[in-house]
């Protein structure tokens, strides 16, 4: 990847040499890594935090603004932002072998408890229990996508463009039953015709 | 609605999401909930629920969804589907510095992240109109929004906190 070796590095965050870039970090060292990243509460940035104690500042394999223009690469790609980081990262030390092995070791912990907890529901989730869960676990999930629209919504509550479409999106969904899918792509295709950045001066 | 059509459905509203995992919500409600009725709304609020609670990536909800539907076979399948896209970031961070450039595909992320939180707020009025029919519902909901947004709590000491509130709440009235 030769964008990364032309990342701006500050003294502090360059690698240390001899041991650290590509071919620092054995097959079974990058799975073990990666699924103590997946143990990570919080999400993406729970992930993140764990990948940058261990790369970063312990192992010391890339930098700090290396990790970071990954993170910012991730966001652009058309799925998980820590997927994508995920198969980058992997890919860099050990290749396509140590990209399946690390997206393996980054859900494991997660999809475990996941499905423990799905089959938990399907077994006990009969009669008063379910009656129990929808009183108060469910109310608690509602909450969660409430945060999460606001949270994604962070950025755009402020008067411009991007604020109208998500009130626009929001009322035809209300008003016209219209499709989700529908007014994305919408939403994407008015973004990428008005809300493109002015360019830059020569 | 086959494993096969299942996965295909999540793979590309994956694809939508640009690193936003919230905007799947709104679409699997739909398509899952609402058209096809694949899930039950409180089977799909539980796998979401379930998604916030345990470590790791948020989106691991999906495998909540893929075992409801399919057993392992499908939770392993929803896996697959979130996780394939993942390798576009290997084209795209060779040549990060010229799509980067690109001023219509920043356009694009714009528009659709806009546009998501839009219909993820439309979901949550949906899914609150049928799920907050009670007032220990609507207790519940709100303590774990003050836990959340105003003193910072973690999902799990959350929902576990204010569900056994609501739970105490429910058992003294009955």
């Amino acid at each position: 990847m030769r964008w990364l070796r032309h990342a701006a590095l500050s003294e502090e965050d360059t690698p240390a040499k001899g041991g650290g870039g590509a071919g620092g970090l054995g097959l079974a060292q990058l799975f073990v890594l990666f699924f103590k990243a997946g143990c990570a509460f919080g999400g993406g940035l729970g992930i993140l935090a764990v990948l940058e104690d261990e790369l970063v500042i312990r192992r010391r394999l890339i930098s700090r603004q290396d990790l970071l223009s990954l993170w910012g690469i991730g966001r652009v790609v058309p799925c998980g932002t820590m997927t994508a980081v995920t198969v980058a990262l992997a890919h860099r030390f050990c290749g396509h072998l140590g990209v399946i092995a690390a997206l393996v070791a980054v859900i494991l912990p997660g999809f475990v408890c996941t499905v423990a907890l799905t089959a938990a529901y399907g077994l006990f989730a009969h009669g008063p229990v379910l009656d129990y869960i929808g009183a108060t676990l469910l109310p608690s999930a509602l909450a969660f996508i409430v945060i999460a629209g606001v949270r994604l919504g962070r950025e755009i509550f402020r008067p411009s463009l991007e604020l109208v479409l998500a009130v626009a999106a929001f009322l035809a969904a209300v008003l016209f039953d219209l499709s989700p899918t529908l007014l994305m792509i919408l939403g994407g295709v008015i973004g990428a015709v008005f809300l493109r950045q002015p360019k830059a001066a020569p | 609605m086959t494993l096969g059509r299942l996965a295909l459905l999540v793979l590309s509203f994956n694809l939508l999401t640009f690193g936003n995992g919230p905007t799947m919500i709104p679409l699997l409600q739909r398509h899952l909930v609402i058209d096809t009725g694949v899930l039950s709304l409180d089977q799909f609020l539980y796998a979401f629920a379930v998604g916030r609670v345990t470590p790791g990536q948020a989106n691991l909800y999906v495998a909540a969804i893929g075992y409801m539907t399919y057993g392992l076979l499908g939770a392993a399948a929803m896996m697959a589907a979130i996780q394939l896209p993942g390798y576009l970031m290997l084209p795209l961070a060779k040549s990060y510095e010229r799509y980067r450039r690109i001023r219509a595909v920043q356009g694009l992320t714009r528009g659709l992240t806009a546009s998501s939180v839009g219909v993820v707020l439309y979901a949550a009025f949906a899914i609150g109109r049928e799920t907050l029919t009670s007032g220990v519902a609507w207790l519940v909901f709100a303590l774990t929004l003050g836990f959340i947004l105003g003193w910072r709590w973690n999902p799990l000491a959350a929902i576990l906190a204010a569900g056994s509130i609501g739970g105490i709440v429910k058992l003294g009235t009955g």
